[in-house]
């Protein structure tokens, strides 16, 4: 009777197997596990590997970072903290100077091995760049654009800025573009503007609820993309600007804010930073797809898991002859190469 | 973070693996210590020659097993029969270049037909990481069916094991089948254990069909373990 107990219970099993079986070949929605692990192109690791990266651009030369509330320089293949003591919350520059701003709601300069503070508010401040001209946010409250002239910006122009207080509270600072006469600043759910040597004025916005998320131009035209995930083109006539949806197959992912124009063998294209990795759309088209047209690589998400998976915080093009940009990521920072190939930083 | 979660489950394995023979000869003695205070005096066995013992089976219809092994876990190659144009891999590719040395551990049990033929079910999980630190697992869950050799004190099981593979990387999961077939050696301490080594090869293929048929793959893994068997009634 035992016996037969026994064999009772291991036929259970072995039916109770069959079912599994059944199911065998099932694979939700991925690329093919052994197909990526033998695609994955190995990278180098670094200060920077296992960290995320929210800003990156390029000073003189020099590729700075924003990490978290650290700043850090790239030295060699790895990274150099130059934080020094101090938290970040943004960095821009000028072309020649690193200016950044800390949660002790400062501005500061970095003169290559110190910071020096150049102007204190009373409340956090952040700051964005959109193609040499800045747009200044202190608090809930106020916000200030500094200089409309490419290059011009210094020092001073900072310690000068005045903010109109309280103007647009509870707004944060999203995104800004600037194509040296025009420029928009993106916050949660307004859209400002202004053309050049005049002040920011709000904008008619497209038709939705907000939560602006990126800003770019190629020159011509303004993007702004949303959270929602949906693009928008911008276009003026006749001294106004109308709002287009372009794109017929935006990505289904959360958007991230980093938006941005680059030239790659002579084309532009717009690329858009999302929850899972970049998309792109060559500018005159209306499709938004992934990153394979511009890749020299068989299959993109195969070969670099990470950067396919990753949010891509900022994007950074040095030089547009070069058909090279940076990616700041949730895994690291990417430069995209000459090439069509990816190397993390 | 996800690599030391693993090396942390690993020791922990390791360390039941350690513990868990020691707890078996423990509650063994104490059985054999009641066996005796109440157990009768039996009638002595009938007299056997030599030749005769050497013909005695251990095993027999209804005997079963407890196996519990750790070791390591070795890549070998995999194969890629559909690829296409754009693909940039060979249809073969080592597999240590890809993915790490790894771990693995298993629990089996099995129950004796014959005396030489037993069927099982066997748990096992395997770990090895990619070029850039992403975790790879196999989960199989399988049947065996073995075949026993034996010399002396020691044994020598050949076995095949098919069943199903929870198969896990870069934040995917393949649910397939798997086959494994193996060969062990074991050292027979005493009536109830055995202990010994064992080397099997996973077969695993990820099979697509359609746009995605040039991913189907066929994974081909090595296991060497150090395992521990229990034999029981």
């Amino acid at each position: 009777m035992l016996r037969q107990k026994k064999y009772s219970a291991f036929t259970t099993l072995l039916f109770s197997l069959i079912p599994l079986i059944l199911l065998a070949g099932c694979n939700k929605d991925g690329v093919g596990i052994f197909y990526q692990i033998g695609s994955e192109v190995p990278q180098n690791k670094s200060t920077l590997s296992e960290r995320v990266v929210h800003q990156v651009l390029d000073v003189g030369g020099d590729i700075y970072v924003l990490s978290g509330q650290k700043v850090f320089v790239q030295s060699g293949d790895d990274w150099d903290d130059v934080s020094g003591g101090y938290l970040f919350t943004s960095i821009v520059t000028d072309g020649t100077d690193l200016f950044a701003t800390s949660d002790s709601a400062q501005i500061l300069s970095y003169e290559g091995s110190a910071w020096n503070e150049v102007k204190k508010y009373g409340d956090n401040v952040l700051l964005r760049e959109a193609n040499g001209a800045f747009v200044l946010k202190v608090g809930s409250g106020g916000i200030a654009s500094i200089s409309t002239s490419i290059g011009t910006v210094a020092t001073e122009d900072f310690k000068d800025s005045e903010i109109d207080a309280d103007t647009y509270e509870g707004q944060s600072l999203r995104d800004a573009a600037w194509d040296g006469a025009h420029g928009f600043v993106a916050l949660t759910d307004k859209l400002l503007g202004t053309v050049f040597g005049a002040a920011l004025s709000e904008q008619a916005a497209p038709d939705i609820n907000g939560d602006f998320r990126g800003l770019a131009t190629d020159g011509t035209d303004f993007y702004l993309s949303t959270g929602g995930g949906e693009l928008y083109v911008g276009s003026l006539d006749n001294d106004s600007w109308t709002w287009e949806e372009p794109a017929t197959s935006f990505p289904e992912v959360p958007v991230k804010g980093a938006l941005e124009v680059v030239n790659l063998d002579g084309t532009k294209y717009l690329l858009i930073g999302t929850d899972e990795g970049y998309y792109e759309m060559k500018l005159g088209d209306s499709s938004v797809v992934p990153p394979s047209e511009t890749t020299t690589v068989g299959n993109f998400s195969s070969s670099y898991p990470e950067l396919a998976r990753a949010t891509i915080f900022d994007i950074y093009q040095v030089d547009g002859s070069t058909n090279e940009f940076y990616l700041a990521t949730s895994a690291g920072l990417w430069l995209r190469r000459n090439d069509g190939t990816f190397a993390r930083q | 973070m996800q690599r030391y979660k693993f090396l942390a489950a690993s020791l922990i394995f390791l360390l039941i693996v350690g513990v868990t023979p020691s707890l078996f000869s423990q509650s063994e003695e104490e059985n054999e210590g009641d066996r005796q205070q109440e157990q009768p005096i039996e009638a002595e066995p009938p007299l056997t020659t030599p030749e005769d013992e050497s013909f005695l089976e251990p095993y027999s219809l209804g005997s079963q097993t407890f196996s519990i092994n750790a070791g390591f876990f070795i890549p070998l190659f995999f194969q890629y029969p559909g690829l296409e144009g754009g693909d940039e891999l060979n249809s073969i590719e080592p597999g240590w270049e890809h993915l790490s040395l790894g771990g693995t551990g298993s629990l089996s049990w099995g129950s004796y037909l014959t005396p030489r033929f037993a069927l099982g079910a066997k748990l096992s999980g395997t770990f090895s990481f990619t070029p850039n630190g992403e975790l790879h697992s196999l989960i199989p869950i399988t049947m065996w069916a073995e075949y026993l050799f034996r010399s002396g004190s020691f044994e020598f099981p050949v076995s095949l094991q098919g069943g199903v593979v929870i198969n896990r990387a870069y934040e995917e999961v393949y649910f397939g089948p798997i086959a494994i077939p193996g060969i062990s050696g074991y050292y027979n301490i005493n009536a109830e254990w055995g202990l010994g080594l064992s080397l099997e090869y996973y077969w695993v293929p990820e099979i697509y069909f359609g746009d995605k048929s040039n991913a189907t793959s066929f994974g081909n893994m090595l296991e060497l373990s150090f395992s521990a068997r229990y034999h029981f009634s």
